[in-house]
């Protein structure tokens, strides 16, 4: 992966090189070596600083965790694996987009949690994540930029309201019809990220305490209410956000949810895999 | 896990950043400027102690420095404006510590704290200064470390902060290094666009007028006033160094021949030498060892032969200066003026002395001279204090106390020569000096200041007589050695650093180009590469102490996981390390019970607080050895 760097002198700098240069200059009028000993020892701490500040961003490597589902808007914690080789670095920010963390001292390997928020549904490619540093002295920023070459797909950002799209429930007999209650889900399919909208009794907590991330019980089947979403040839903004989170809602609630999109139709169904199916609809709307 | 709060240490670093150039200059200083400042100090400490220090707010700040500034302004002058200023710098840093204590703020004060070891630059020249600022660097490098860590976070671990700590010792120490490259090899101009009154450290003892009269007691001042450099030629057991030639003497009073030039005689008799001049004090005449045949100014006023092979400067030198001269050591040096200009006698002393000379003539002026010399030598006592004379100072000298300092001895001398018609005359200059053998250079200090006399001897030239006494045998000292030691150092100081110019840049880079073109020489002399090779042992050793003391020593449960992780058993992200180690059990059931004593003394460290290092060290060295058995 080819990275390149960046720096860019902060105000304490330019105040540093300006007494650096008032100091030689100084020295070079009046000849007096004292000054130029004072100049060169200034001139050495600031060339000693950019190779320092060189050397911190150098040996790292980079792996990006995107997470399962991006949703715009809406801050998806990125997971960034870092690992440096030979000596201590001091002092990092691990920047992507506007989400950013910081690292005060790197051994081996670690790894931050980024908090991004992704402005639009849709196909992303990553910018390149960015890592820089002020150390050691803060007169210089550094940076260092890892194309990262991810294309992600974000779904649209969930508003819940009024719906402004026809929605058709289905009952079944048994049920009393209330709507939204929580049915029993059929069939227990495995464990799976946590993901946006998912009540807090599906979590299971001690998958979670073990892997040190959120995990969630996934289950499946066709039966109980069904929610068909109707949304038409070319839905709005708004509609499409709307419909995100009724299905995040209607599918956290046990509802086997179909979708329309113009003459696109999606047959309702549960579980994880019928949840992408309906948001990378609506994302490529 | 204990934490430090980095501001707290940057803090700290700000203030001994100012205190240490204030208190180097604290002679030079206004005493406001140290009181306020160590009144600051005082008060901020007792506040701190009970715990109720408030901060001063911006404006409470500047109206508190309102007064300290208009002090400034109204005692401003030309010649004082750097202590001046450096007295303001010292009074805002005081200001500034009543402030309050963000990171901006603590910047502001190593700002202060260096712009005092720059205008310190401008008026203290010694290698007290090279301390101060191999000091001072260390504390502004180690406060920005700290400085900069304080604005990642209010509080960093401990273990972090040690190595902050130590990470700045090493910045600073290559820093030392890449300045000592930059000093060196950094262009620099030949000429200066203009050359500050940069003060020297005191004036000469010796003058251009010697009044034997006027001096009731000498004082033995031991500063140093010039290091001559003998770069070639032989060297003189006792040398005599001369700065002036005393024509005339009028009541009481001999003053220095200022007028005329040499004329430059090339073809004297005897060895050649050449010096180097270093001067300490304000001076107008260069000490010279001999007669001068070259006079080559590097740096400072223009040096000049003067009448009777003396060497004058055209102005007095105030700033670094260095010159090259190039003599003949010749017992008998030639005459530029005639030597009959030299006879002259006051009246009022000359039928006194008319006895006296009367019974030293010999047959000749050579013999002369020299019975001259030995009846001064021997009838005569030479005090440092010879008290106020009454009368014609001389004729005191001579007749009535018979103690006194070397310039009533040359001048007796002098005038009894002249009343027998022998040309004479009193030379003053520095005699002996101390020879400093680690830089070959002879110590010129104040205490050495003498007067002699030289003597006309037809057909030869002028020749040198000291009919002073030779003062009691000096007490050697216990600390002459490192005196000396001191001394070349400071020497160092003053020929590489202080007075480093463009031709001595030009010399080292030929030096260094010629070093590359050519093939190198080896010349190895065993003295003089000793103490570099001491000081690059050392270096190497104290680095190597630093590493084995700080390295990170990789615990053994490190160990046990990198090891295992080669045999094939690498440990999960979900896995505790009991969890693992059954799991490795279960393949390699003989080191079962290893295993779980291993896991057991790790948890009673990890989690007990008992010390069990040396126990998990022990058995995992037990596992890795059955691991590696067949």
């Amino acid at each position: 992966m080819k990275t390149r760097f960046r720096v860019r002198i902060t105000t304490a700098g330019y105040l540093y090189i300006a007494l650096t240069l008032a100091v030689a200059l100084a020295g070079v009028n009046t000849g007096n070596n004292l000054l130029y000993l004072c100049a060169s020892a200034l001139l050495a701490l600031m060339t000693l600083s950019g190779l320092l500040s060189v050397i911190n961003l150098l040996g790292l490597s980079v792996r990006i965790e995107p997470p399962e589902e991006i949703f715009a808007e809406v801050p998806s914690p990125f997971g960034i694996h870092l690992q440096a080789r030979g000596w201590p670095r001091f002092f990092l920010r691990v920047r992507l987009f506007e989400g950013e963390s910081r690292v005060l001292y790197l051994r081996d390997r670690c790894r931050v949690l980024l908090w991004v928020r992704l402005p639009r549904r849709g196909e992303v490619l990553l910018p390149p994540l960015e890592i820089y540093s002020g150390y050691p002295l803060g007169l210089f920023r550094r940076s260092r930029f890892w194309p990262v070459g991810i294309r992600l797909l974000v779904y649209p950002r969930p508003l819940p309201g009024r719906v402004p799209f026809s929605v058709r429930e289905t009952v079944p007999a048994s049920s009393s019809g209330a709507r939204f209650r929580q049915p029993e889900p059929e069939e227990f399919s495995g464990l799976g990220p946590y993901r946006e909208g998912i009540p807090a009794s599906r979590i299971a907590w001690r998958a979670s305490a073990r892997t040190g991330a959120l995990r969630m019980k996934e289950f499946e089947g066709g039966g109980g209410r069904t929610l068909i979403l109707d949304l038409g040839p070319a839905p709005s903004e708004e509609e499409l956000s709307r419909a995100t989170h009724l299905i995040l809602r209607a599918l956290g609630e046990g509802y086997a949810v179909g979708l329309r999109l113009g003459r696109r139709e999606i047959p309702p169904g549960r579980g994880p895999q019928k949840r992408r199916q309906l948001l990378e609809a609506l994302a490529h709307a | 896990m204990p934490e430090l709060r980095p501001l707290k240490v940057a803090w700290i670093l700000a203030v001994a950043s100012v205190v240490l150039p204030g208190g180097f200059l604290y002679r030079d200083l206004s005493p406001v400027a140290l009181l306020f400042l160590g009144g600051v100090l005082l008060w901020i400490f007792l506040r701190e102690r009970q715990g109720n220090l408030r901060p001063l707010g911006v404006r409470e700040q500047v109206l508190l420095l309102l007064p300290f500034l208009l002090w400034t302004i109204l005692t401003l002058r030309l010649e004082t404006l750097v202590v001046r200023f450096a007295d303001l710098l010292l009074i805002l840093a005081g200001v500034k510590f009543l402030g309050t204590r963000t990171p901006r703020d603590i910047l502001q004060i190593y700002l202060l704290g260096l712009l005092l070891l720059v205008a310190a630059a401008v008026w203290r020249f010694d290698l007290l200064y090279g301390a101060i600022f191999a000091l001072e660097t260390t504390l502004l490098i180690s406060g920005l470390f700290f400085l900069f860590a304080a604005r990642e976070g209010e509080k960093i671990p401990l273990a972090l902060a040690r190595r902050l700590a130590l990470l700045g010792v090493l910045t600073t120490l290559g820093v030392f290094v890449l300045t000592g490259f930059y000093f060196l090899f950094l262009p620099r101009p030949q000429y200066t666009l203009f050359s500050g009154p940069f003060g020297s450290t005191g004036r000469t003892g010796l003058s251009d007028r010697v009044a034997p009269g006027e001096i009731a007691a000498l004082q033995e001042d031991p500063s140093v006033a010039f290091r001559v450099r003998w770069l070639s030629g032989p060297r003189p057991a006792r040398p005599y160094f001369r700065v002036y030639v005393y024509g005339n003497y009028h009541r009481g009073v001999w003053t220095a021949l200022r007028k005329g030039r040499g004329r430059g005689a090339r073809s004297l008799p005897g060895p050649r030498a050449r010096v180097e001049i270093l001067p300490q004090v304000e001076t107008r005449a260069l000490p010279v060892p001999g007669y001068p045949l070259e006079v080559e100014t590097v740096r400072g006023p223009v040096a000049e032969p003067g009448p009777e092979g003396t060497v004058i400067l055209k102005r007095e030198v105030l700033e670094p200066a260095l010159w090259r001269l190039t003599v003949a050591l010749t017992p008998f040096l030639p005459a530029e003026i005639p030597p009959e200009d030299f006879l002259r006698v006051p009246r009022r002393i000359h039928p006194p002395l008319k006895r006296l000379a009367e019974g030293l003539r010999r047959s000749d002026p050579l013999q002369t001279a020299r019975a001259v010399e030995a009846f001064l030598r021997r009838n005569y006592t030479y005090t440092l204090s010879p008290g106020s004379p009454s009368g014609e100072p001389l004729l005191w000298f001579l007749f009535s106390s018979r103690r006194g300092h070397c310039e009533y001895f040359a001048t007796a001398m002098v005038f009894l020569l002249r009343t027998l018609g022998i040309p004479a005359r009193v030379v003053g200059g520095y005699a002996g000096g101390q020879w400093n053998p680690f830089g070959g250079y002879y110590l010129l200090r104040e205490r050495d200041a003498h007067t002699w006399v030289e003597v006309w001897i037809p057909g030869k030239g002028w020749m040198p007589f000291d009919p002073t006494p030779a003062p009691g045998p000096l007490r050697p000292s216990p600390f002459k050695k490192w005196r000396l030691l001191w001394d070349y150092l400071q020497f160092r100081w003053y020929y590489w650093v202080v007075e480093y110019d463009f031709l001595k840049q030009m010399r080292l880079l030929r030096h260094l180009a010629g070093g590359l073109g050519s093939r190198p020489r080896l010349r190895l002399n065993p003295s003089r590469i000793g103490l570099p090779i001491l000081v690059i042992f050392l270096g190497l050793g104290l680095v190597a102490c630093v590493f084995f003391l700080y390295r990170r020593r990789v615990t053994p449960v490190e160990r046990l996981l990198r090891e295992f992780s080669r045999y094939g058993w690498p440990r999960r992200a979900s896995e505790t390390l009991g969890e693992y180690l059954e799991r490795v059990s279960r393949e390699r059931p003989d080191l079962s019970p290893e295993l779980r004593t291993f896991c057991e003394l790790y948890y009673q460290e990890a989690f007990g607080g008992h010390d069990t290092r040396a126990a998990q060290e022990e058995l995992l060295s037990r596992i890795l050895r059955r691991l590696r058995s067949p």
